[in-house]
């Protein structure tokens, strides 16, 4: 990835924020999966929209401070690996709080919503040819 | 080393600073998990209430007052008063540390201490006067016949007109005299022309009740039979309605009765139906599924739908205590409990299993006594171990706080805690079981 940097505090801060929202959504995909299969244990403990708020901060202030010290990004696809990886954690996710629910219906139910997010993704983010 | 932005090269010097706050980071992170994870395994409830703003919604320590049940002004505790407040909360804590804050104008507290017990709030209640019969039961004793009517006690003047009323001897139940003292006794029935209130029919697969010369149906047999054996009604033929008129209200079930309709389950009380907010809150109160009668929608309809019912919220009126030491029943009424005399009174109220609370916790309590804290001058606390608690039903803690010099209070918390011990953990560990298994495993009935 070209890119041109100055040695100075801004990148050091800019790469201590990575690491921070690195960690931070390695605690809330935890916290999100430990919820999702035992309702409570963490909600009950520390609010997810405290958690929401925080990582969207993060991620603005991680942002800025790239801008600020010219970090410039090249374009990347989505990896495929971690978009499958993903794709089953969710699955996974969604099928477990459909858990108490006939598991026929609870499999047509996680059909539908993975579909339905297919076709959003291709169109808002599939280039027109 | 681990970068998650290595295309960003940095100077050697640079590279080093990073290095170092980047482990400070990552430790920061495992210490935050850590301390998560004791907050999960081992963790502590918080109540507090403000003196300065008492209709504040952060207040969870519900409202403190005095022994003549009255707020105290300003948080204003005159010397040798005891201000009395609850808490609810479900598992067992191993300590609770109570601290007062104390206005700044406020004089020094000297002998001032707090003593803490634990049961269902309703049963802490002051015990009233002792309750008889249930309306409409039908007893005898030495061969006179009586019934109870607006909880009096009426007795037939002859038994014979009894016989002409309707009534076989095998109808009533036979009592001892000293039974009879609990009601009033009211007027005696000297005629057979007509029936006195609260006596029970059954006509055409329906039951009535007699209310001031009209009969008033009950909303189902389910309704009915949470009062009453089938056995104290008497049977009719459909004529007798045509010389008693039928009156618009529906008589329901009886207070405290258990009915789910809809996935939700509710309490009957005073002629509402109080929704338990979860099974948490109904298995902490003592209550029994098999107790809950499943009710059509036109059941409760003749009911006004309540407040939540709460971990917070008090057993309602109807509610009957058991105390297994000495097997006593206690009726919640009007904010008394109120002893159900001999086992055939406590029957004509029981329908169903009573909660079972121990007798002996209204006598364990434990005592601790306020000390400054060393960080701020008008803060005072003290910590109640909670251990012999343990073994007790009920989780509302009940305190009572007393000072031999008159104090100002801004504020008042309670921070229960767990130890971290081997105990604990296991505690956690099978609540973790337990939680998995609801959650998982497959319903059985």
């Amino acid at each position: 990835m070209p890119l041109s940097l100055n040695k100075n505090k801004r990148l050091i801060l800019y790469k201590l924020l990575g690491d921070l929202l690195f960690l931070l959504l390695v605690f809330f995909g935890l916290a999100l999966i430990a919820d999702g299969l035992l309702p409570g244990i963490i909600s009950s403990h520390i609010s997810f929209l405290k958690m929401i708020i925080l990582i969207t901060l993060a991620i603005m202030v991680f942002y800025v401070t790239g801008h600020m010290a010219g970090v410039k990004l090249a374009e990347e696809r989505p990896n495929k690996k971690t978009t499958i990886f993903l794709v089953i954690v969710a699955a996974i996710l969604i099928f477990n709080s459909l858990f108490k629910i006939n598991h026929y219906l609870a499999f047509f139910i996680l059909a539908v919503t993975l579909l339905c997010s297919f076709f959003l993704y291709r169109l808002f983010f599939e280039k027109i040819s | 080393m681990f970068d998650l932005t290595e295309e960003i090269q940095l100077d050697p010097k640079d590279e080093k600073l990073y290095r170092k706050f980047q482990i400070s980071l990552y430790l920061f992170a495992i210490i935050a998990a850590l301390y998560l994870s004791y907050l999960i395994i081992f963790p502590h409830k918080y109540f507090s209430f403000s003196f300065l703003n008492p209709i504040s919604n952060q207040n969870n320590i519900s409202a403190p007052h005095l022994a003549d049940e009255t707020d105290p002004q300003n948080g204003q505790l005159s010397g040798g008063n005891t201000l009395y407040f609850d808490t609810d909360i479900s598992g067992d804590f191993s300590k609770a540390l109570i601290t007062l804050n104390l206005n700044d104008s406020s004089a020094e507290p000297k002998n001032s201490s707090i003593a803490v017990r634990r049961s269902y709030q309703a049963f802490m209640y002051n015990l009233g006067d002792s309750i008889g019969w249930r309306n409409g039961s039908l007893l005898k004793n030495n061969g006179v016949f009586y019934i109870v009517s607006n909880s009096e006690l009426r007795k037939f003047s002859t038994a014979n007109i009894s016989f002409l009323l309707g009534y076989a001897e095998k109808n009533f139940r036979e009592v001892s005299a000293e039974e009879l003292k609990y009601n009033p006794l009211g007027a005696d029935i000297t005629s057979a022309d007509s029936y006195p209130d609260d006596a029970l029919f059954r006509i055409a697969d329906n039951y009535y009740i007699m209310q001031n010369q009209k009969l008033e149906k009950f909303v189902s047999d389910r309704a009915f039979l949470s009062k009453y054996d089938p056995a104290e009604a008497l049977t009719k033929e459909a004529s007798f309605l045509n010389d008693h008129p039928i009156i618009d209200d529906r008589a329901g079930f009886s207070d405290g009765s258990l009915v789910a309709n809809g996935g939700s389950v509710f309490i009957i009380s005073d002629g509402k139906i109080l929704p338990v907010d979860n099974a948490q809150t109904f298995a902490s109160k003592g209550y029994n599924w098999n107790d809950v009668l499943n009710v059509g929608e036109d059941e409760i309809a003749i009911y006004q739908k309540d407040k939540l019912f709460s971990i917070k919220s008090p057993h309602p009126n109807g509610t009957i205590f058991k105390t297994p030491e000495d097997s006593k029943y206690y009726i919640v009424e009007n904010g008394k409990k109120h002893l159900l005399p001999s086992d055939g009174i406590a029957a004509s109220w029981l329908k169903k299993e009573p909660i079972i609370v121990s007798k002996k916790a209204l006598e364990i309590s434990a005592r601790c006594t306020f000390k400054k804290n060393l960080w701020n001058n008008t803060n005072y606390s003290c910590e109640i171990p909670l251990d012999k608690f343990y073994d007790l039903v009920g989780f509302n803690y009940e305190f009572n706080l007393v000072s031999d010099t008159a104090i100002q209070m801004d504020s008042l918390s309670v921070d229960y805690k767990k130890n971290v011990d081997k105990a604990n953990l296991k505690t956690f560990l099978v609540s973790l079981y337990n939680s998995i298994r609801g959650t998982y495993a497959p319903i059985t009935e």
